[in-house]
């Protein structure tokens, strides 16, 4: 891509984000259905961001760096600010064999977890089995021995099964389909606008918390000029705060906003070591 | 005897009402159900104060707010022993993850495994990992005291926090997706009359929503964290104690957060889980203050009490189906917006707001919503009497902190 043209998609992206918060009517397309709360939980820190712009690719290997942003505001009025409080790195490799294999790092503070996982490369981009470990750091060396941790997950279809390293094994029954927020959020191809709202998945929270009835359905799109569009989904049903996920222009998965607690993308390489 | 192992496993804002196993039906809630269903539950269970940092600090060392002298948040406590200080001194591990919110360095009292993060979103998550890697790690023969503090649903206090409704977080519209599951109002919500900061009555059916969310989030990691002690060496001697600080208005009475006198922020869950006693039970005739905790850890400990610790008694007898003597009438302390002392017995609640001189009065049994005010109903006079004897008796006992003197000065 041209230095020019990353420029004015840079430019129209970070400008299609801010119109949709301020409700101005953006480019040739006005902002239809556009629902601003998608992004409100991070509109101070979009106010200097910069959109990656590489065009997103379903095929292959893609990594995706997104800032962990949080949202406070101080009590009685003032302006609500966001700060950077960590980071999400998303490694995402699709196979021909039809299997996506992800890997994730979150760090936040103190608390820093990685995760293996194959999914299957179906409407969910199911999770099948994953290796997860947290490695915290403790306030104190002496401790680290005893807040490091890791645990196996498999998805035999009607259970999850997590066993610990020290071999303890909890299986918790699901019904239906299993889908894992951050493997959504690194495959948009199967975001389904026509998905029927009535339609819910079980969503397993950090690997390990099985959310039954979730919802996940289109919510909002914004025309841009050339024909492309920045398009909003929402999850939401029991056990989880409603979060939104953004894509852009590009195809980029640019965001996803909960309520104290939003990812932003802030890099996209394609061909990243998953 | 082996000494006992304690996990002291807290919430922040969780009102007992939005509990399933309680009756709420507006929040699925397992784990803590489990934890009724293996443990006792005391249902008149009182925040010593229904805010973070007082309440915290009456937890931990055992004095009422007047005593130790931390009346509102983030006011300096006085220099007392605390429950970490105490039983490191006498034998036990000490450890604590997640919040504290006293104002006292928390490493100054305990050995910290994971540091406070001010949002229970991202921080529960990672406190409910912390204890079950220690719950497989420990492998020390000196018997463990463990201090969980995760935070939600506290995030709901950032829901209404800025005064420009267009920066908030909160995704208001999102509920056009979901009409069928917005909660139903509360009895004493009255959506004609006027909102704090102008809300729509739309937009605290929405808090609501957000709040019974967040108090699934935190579910989720009480049931990890009770799933690791269970599976673990240490389940056969480890007692489990559950509660919140204090409770949240959820908008009954029009009201949001803490800081009131109405069961919604006064009322707080608490649960024990003590091996080899009978569980199931739930206790509804003693009256239980959040001092009577630390009384309780101490007791399970075989620790002696901590000095002028005024008011706490331990309620371990009751969960192990013992008789015992206990009180007629609880006391609670509210700073903020003015001394209040707010007593309650096992039919009336009475509150006096010092600086005004205001009664409040309400009948337990006949007005379980606390919709009248009974004060200035002459036929209450003779127990207005009785309460008025029981708040000199109060006064009386306590040990006043320089804190607590000025403010009843203040108070005239």
């Amino acid at each position: 891509m041209s230095v020019t043209r990353r420029r004015f998609m840079e430019g129209t992206v970070h400008a299609a984000m801010l119109s949709v918060l301020s409700r101005r009517a953006f480019g040739a397309g006005a902002a239809t259905g556009a629902n601003r709360y998608a992004l409100k939980p991070v509109f101070q820190y979009l106010r200097t961001w910069k959109a990656p712009v590489l065009p997103y690719s379903q095929n292959g290997s893609m990594t995706l760096g997104y800032d962990m942003v949080d949202w406070m505001a101080p009590g009685g009025g003032g302006e609500a600010r966001n700060s950077v409080v960590g980071r999400l790195t998303l490694s995402r490799r699709r196979s021909p064999d039809g299997i996506i294999d992800l890997s994730v790092e979150h760090s936040c503070g103190h608390d820093q977890w990685t995760a293996d996982v194959t999914c299957r490369d179906d409407r969910w981009c199911t999770p099948v089995e994953w290796d997860f470990r947290s490695e915290p750091r403790a306030p104190h060396p002496q401790f680290q021995n005893l807040v490091a941790s890791g645990l196996k997950g498999k998805n035999n279809g009607e259970a999850v099964d997590i066993i610990r390293t020290n071999g303890r094994t909890v299986s918790v029954p699901f019904s239906g389909s299993l889908m894992f927020p951050f493997a959504m959020l690194a495959c948009p191809e199967k975001w389904d606008p026509a998905a029927a709202g009535n339609k819910t998945v079980t969503a397993v929270r950090d690997l390990y918390y099985l959310l039954p009835d979730q919802h996940f359905v289109a919510d909002g799109q914004v025309s841009l000029a050339g024909g492309t569009s920045l398009s909003a989904f929402l999850q939401h049903g029991p056990g989880w705060v409603p979060a939104n996920y953004v894509s852009g222009p590009t195809g980029l998965p640019l965001a996803m906003t909960g309520f104290l607690i939003s990812y932003i993308l802030t890099d996209a390489e394609a061909g990243g070591a998953a | 005897m082996k000494k006992r192992n304690i996990i002291f496993c807290h919430v922040d804002q969780l009102t007992q009402k939005a509990i399933s196993a309680y009756g709420c039906k507006e929040a699925r809630t397992p784990h803590m159900d489990r934890l009724v269903a293996e443990g006792v539950s005391f249902m008149d269970s009182f925040s010593a104060n229904p805010i973070c940092c007082p309440a915290r600090s009456s937890w931990y060392t055992g004095r009422m707010c007047s005593e130790h002298g931390t009346l509102v948040n983030n006011q300096p406590i006085a220099d007392f022993p605390d429950l970490g200080q105490w039983m490191s001194g006498r034998g036990y591990q000490c450890f604590y993850a997640g919040k504290w919110h006293i104002a006292r360095n928390v490493a100054q009292s305990f050995q910290i495994l994971h540091p406070q993060f001010a949002l229970g979103e991202q921080h529960d998550a990672a406190v409910a990992r912390t204890a079950e890697a220690f719950l497989e790690n420990y492998d020390s023969s000196e018997p463990f005291f463990l201090n969980l503090g995760l935070l939600n649903p506290h995030d709901c206090c950032y829901l209404d926090l800025s005064e420009n409704k267009e920066q908030l977080a909160t995704k208001f519209g999102a509920a056009r997706h979901f009409p069928e599951d917005i909660p139903e109002r509360m009895k004493s919500f009255d959506p004609t009359r006027p909102m704090p900061k102008d809300w729509t009555p739309g937009e605290v059916d929405m808090y609501r929503y957000y709040y019974f969310r967040m108090t699934e989030m935190v579910d989720a990691e009480i049931g990890r964290i009770y799933d690791a002690l269970k599976s673990s060496r240490f389940a056969g001697n480890t007692v489990f104690i559950f509660s919140a600080d204090h409770g949240e208005m959820m908008s009954a009475h029009n009201l949001f957060k803490k800081s009131r006198h109405y069961d919604e922020a006064l009322k707080v869950p608490l649960i024990v889980v003590q091996p080899g006693a009978e569980g199931g039970r739930t206790d509804t005739s003693h009256l239980i203050s959040g001092v009577d905790v630390t009384a309780t850890i101490l007791d399970y400990a075989g620790v002696e009490r901590m000095p002028d610790m005024s008011v706490a008694e331990s309620f371990r007898p009751l969960v192990e189906g013992g008789e015992v003597r206990w009180r007629d009438y609880v006391p609670a302390e509210i700073f903020q917006g003015g001394a209040q002392t707010v007593l309650t017995d096992s039919r009336y609640k009475y509150n006096k707001h010092h600086p005004s001189g205001t009664l409040f009065l309400y009948d337990r049994k006949e007005d379980p919503h606390e919709l009248n005010n009974i004060a200035g109903d002459p036929a209450m006079r003779s127990v207005l009497d009785q309460f008025e004897e029981r708040l000199k008796e109060y006064q009386s006992k306590i040990v006043p902190s320089a804190a607590y003197k000025a403010a009843m000065k203040k108070s005239g």
